[in-house]
């Protein structure tokens, strides 16, 4: 009987993915010599853990703005803390509408904890929010609006929204080991967890921070009477990605929905840029 | 002609819990169950011993004494009165249990209950199934702490009289019934006074000896009452089982030895009474859609409260949230000598789970969350948004949150239009708006400052870059407090954007919205 050389480790995992099956061979050491077909099929930790994001990709909640999606191929993924920070104006709430109308499309459950009160109905229809999904939340200060979130993440709703209005937000920023426990929470429980702020609270414990800064307001018209707001221009900028580069950036351009003007309100291509250094980062992301 | 006999002869089962009162309070105060513990009825000298524990008994308190002879026995005897609320939710108990069963239960007197067991055999091995139909009984009972025994006959008299007997459960066989009553004394039929005079001036000791005179002649003599008796005395049942109606509400409750002033100790006695109706709840597959609260008030008087749910939940903990917020804010105002809850039951939802679309949000799950963000933020702030009729774009309605199923099939988004989104300040917030002319002819903003500016922020305010309006706004002109206004949108030079207006009733300026 041939003697086992156990200088060389090979484990064969069998990943059962959702569309196919593949073998998949790594080792502790690089063999002297493998099967060049063999060898092909060799990866590293890191692209196993590459692949595994992108097959979780598959079950993250969907986003639908040429924009967003420049900044998350795969989608939002569940069990993340993705901090919104952005001024007044800055198009940080139509984000939010953007992604609520995005996840109730494909019908999903979601929950928006308001805590400034400042949710419209009439405003998220527009957005294409399906209010029948969408668990609207209206604490009063910033302690009930945490312990509603923190409850809200165990009732199963797939993507719960936090906002925190404009400021002041009443309360202050919170404690740190708040946000670190609902992030330990969503993770338990697979959500999705976006909090949306007028400035940084999260700290350490947002694994994604997307920040919105107000570019320009375009205005249609010459004197008061006729005058339109047509669009508001806004950069997001990835300011933090656990685990990858961050730095990243895209325009955004957000129209404005008056009744009559319903013309030119798809988004062109045109309007979302990025340089393609950006993207391949996000991608790494 | 088995199958005869077993279509003409009932089957029944009588569960008794011996000494009732005694577990009625001991499932109230199950912390009580090692104590020295003696039941009484009555005031004062004429308080009497009605049941006592074990350890009461060993001791050689017995029913019939009065309470300071109790006492003499066994100085740290512990005295309960009896509590008719405790008794109540006791019976209540022991008949859903029994419910869980067969539908068809008869309310017997205290602690007594008869169920139709006819068919019950064949849910259970054995060589007996009936007596291992007796012992599921007894233990279920036992899980509710509610000690009893079970006798099994096809009458009730029988299954009554074998309920009293040991070893539990006692099993009298088919037909076997008089011969089981025969040597039994007269006194197990419970005759009437003058009736069981007249019987044992006839020398009448036994069942048997009952049994043995001709019907007719005691139907001449002794009327329809001793008619009756003769019948059960030859083991007939003239009363057939009557099923009784499903209560329309879950009840739990005792009245308190002492009147409790502070919510604490309350709550703390009704953590046990909502756990006890919540397994009650769960064992019927129901759960709490409005909990009643009554509250007795020392000297006299109620304070009554109803606690709606948003979604059916049975959910001890929520229900103790509900019942703390509820009563810290309506403050009984009296201390509390006994409460009684009442749940009224529905059914929770259902879904059906999707095999490859999303996932389908747990009806129990989402029930037991939305009463706790109930509990947690009150009512009116947990729902589900719904658009306003009307033009005031402040308005809008809320609805219980019932997320219609997802699709059988995930999809993926449609493409988004993109569209600015607005917040609505709730309320809007007053403005000091400079204008280009105070007369009334240009009403164009140059400048704005709020006067709440906390609500703002402290850069909210400064001057106007661009101003686009006005649209105005007209509603209700019908009603006492019609809506007329001027809006605008409005560019600051900071670059935030509001949407302002003004009432053209009063000329004063809001800001109700921010582009965001």
């Amino acid at each position: 009987m041939q003697r086992l050389d156990l200088r060389f480790i090979y484990a064969i995992l069998v990943y059962s993915g959702a569309s196919d099956c593949r073998h998949w061979v790594f080792g502790v050491m690089s063999p002297p010599a493998l099967p060049h077909s063999l060898h092909r099929q060799l990866h590293t930790a890191r692209d196993l853990l590459e692949r595994r994001s992108t097959q979780e990709g598959e079950e993250a909640l969907p986003v639908n703005l040429p924009a967003l999606e420049k900044l998350f191929p795969h989608g939002l993924l569940r069990s993340e803390l993705l901090e919104l920070v952005g001024t007044c104006s800055s198009g940080r709430f139509s984000l939010v509408m953007s992604l609520l109308g995005a996840a109730t499309s494909v019908g999903e459950a979601v929950t928006l904890v308001d805590l400034g009160d400042q949710f419209d109905p009439q405003s998220a229809a527009s957005a294409d929010v399906l209010l029948e999904r969408l668990l609207w939340l209206r604490p009063t200060d910033l302690r009930a609006a945490l312990a509603a979130t923190e409850t809200a993440i165990t009732g199963g709703l797939s993507l719960v929204v936090l906002d925190l209005g404009t400021p002041p937000i009443p309360g202050g920023r919170g404690a740190q080991s708040s946000w670190q426990r609902l992030l330990q929470k969503a993770r338990t429980h697979r959500v999705t967890l976006l909090v949306s702020s007028p400035y940084r609270v999260c700290g350490a414990a947002a694994t994604i921070v997307v920040e919105t800064v107000r570019q320009r307001a375009k205005w249609q018209g010459r004197n008061a009477s006729n005058l339109l707001l047509r669009a508001v221009r806004s950069r997001m900028t990835l300011g933090k990605v656990r685990g990858a580069m961050s730095g990243a950036n895209v325009e955004l351009t957000l129209r404005y929905d008056q009744g009559a003007v319903q013309e030119d309100l798809a988004i062109s291509d045109e309007a979302v840029s990025s340089s393609d250094t950006t993207t391949r980062a996000i991608d790494a992301a | 002609m088995q199958l005869d006999r077993l279509l003409a002869k009932p089957r029944l089962a009588c569960i008794c819990c011996p000494l009732f009162p005694l577990a009625a309070r001991l499932r109230s105060e199950p912390e009580l169950l090692h104590e020295a513990l003696a039941i009484f009825e009555g005031n004062g000298h004429n308080a009497r011993v009605i049941a006592a524990t074990r350890a009461a008994r060993q001791a050689g308190v017995r029913p019939g004494l009065s309470l300071p002879q109790a006492r003499a026995l066994v100085p740290k005897l512990v005295a309960r009165a009896r509590d008719e609320e405790c008794e109540h939710t006791a019976q209540e108990a022991l008949l859903e249990i029994v419910e869980s069963f067969s539908p068809r239960v008869e309310v017997g007197s205290e602690g007594i209950a008869y169920l139709d067991i006819r068919g019950l055999g064949r849910r259970f091995r054995g060589p007996t199934p009936e007596v291992e139909l007796g012992k599921t009984l007894i233990h279920a009972l036992d899980r509710e702490g509610l000690p009893t025994r079970v006798g099994i006959a096809s009458n009730k008299l029988g299954a009554l009289v074998a309920a009293g007997l040991y070893p539990t459960p006692t099993l009298v066989p088919i037909g076997d019934e008089e011969a089981f009553l025969s040597p039994l004394p007269l006194e197990r039929l419970s005759p009437q006074l003058g009736i069981a005079a007249t019987l044992k001036r006839w020398g009448i000791g036994s069942i048997g000896e009952f049994a043995r005179i001709p019907a007719a002649e005691i139907s001449s003599r002794l009327g329809d009452a001793g008619r009756d008796l003769h019948a059960s005395a030859r083991g007939l049942d003239l009363h057939p089982l009557v099923p009784r109606a499903a209560p329309a509400g879950f009840r739990e409750g005792m009245n308190l030895e002492w009147p409790l002033v502070t919510l604490e100790p309350f709550l703390f006695l009704a953590s046990t009474a909502l756990e006890r109706l919540c397994r009650r709840l769960d064992n019927r597959g129901l759960g709490c859609a409005k909990l009643e609260l009554s509250l007795r008030l020392e000297p006299d008087g109620f304070h009554e409260r109803s606690i709606t749910l948003p979604s059916p939940t049975h959910d001890a903990r929520t229900l103790l949230t509900l019942v703390r917020l509820d009563l810290e804010e309506h403050s009984p105002g009296a201390p509390v000598t006994g409460f009684t809850l009442v749940a009224i039951p529905d059914r929770p939802r259902s879904a059906q789970l999707s095999l490859l679309g999303p996932a389908a949000l747990s009806p129990e799950k989402l029930a037991t969350t939305l009463a706790r963000l109930f509990a947690l933020l009150g009512p009116g702030r947990v729902g589900s948004p719904r658009k306003a009729e009307g033009h005031r774009p402040e308005r809008f309605t809320m609805t219980e949150f019932q997320p219609p199923p997802p699709p059988d099939i995930r999809s993926r988004p449609a493409r988004a239009r993109g569209l600015l989104a607005v917040r609505v300040l709730r309320p809007a917030i007053e403005l000091e708006v400079e204008t280009p002319k105070q007369d009334g002819t240009n009403n164009e903003p140059t400048s704005l400052r709020p006067l709440e500016p906390q609500k703002l922020g402290k850069r909210a305010g400064g001057a106007v870059r661009v101003a686009a309006g006005p649209w105005e706004l007209e509603e209700g002109w019908w009603t006492e407090a019609p809506v007329r206004r001027e809006y605008w949108d409005i560019e600051m030079r900071s670059g935030d954007l509001y949407r302002i207006y003004r009432d053209r009733s009063s000329h004063r300026w809001f800001i109700d919205g921010i582009y965001d």
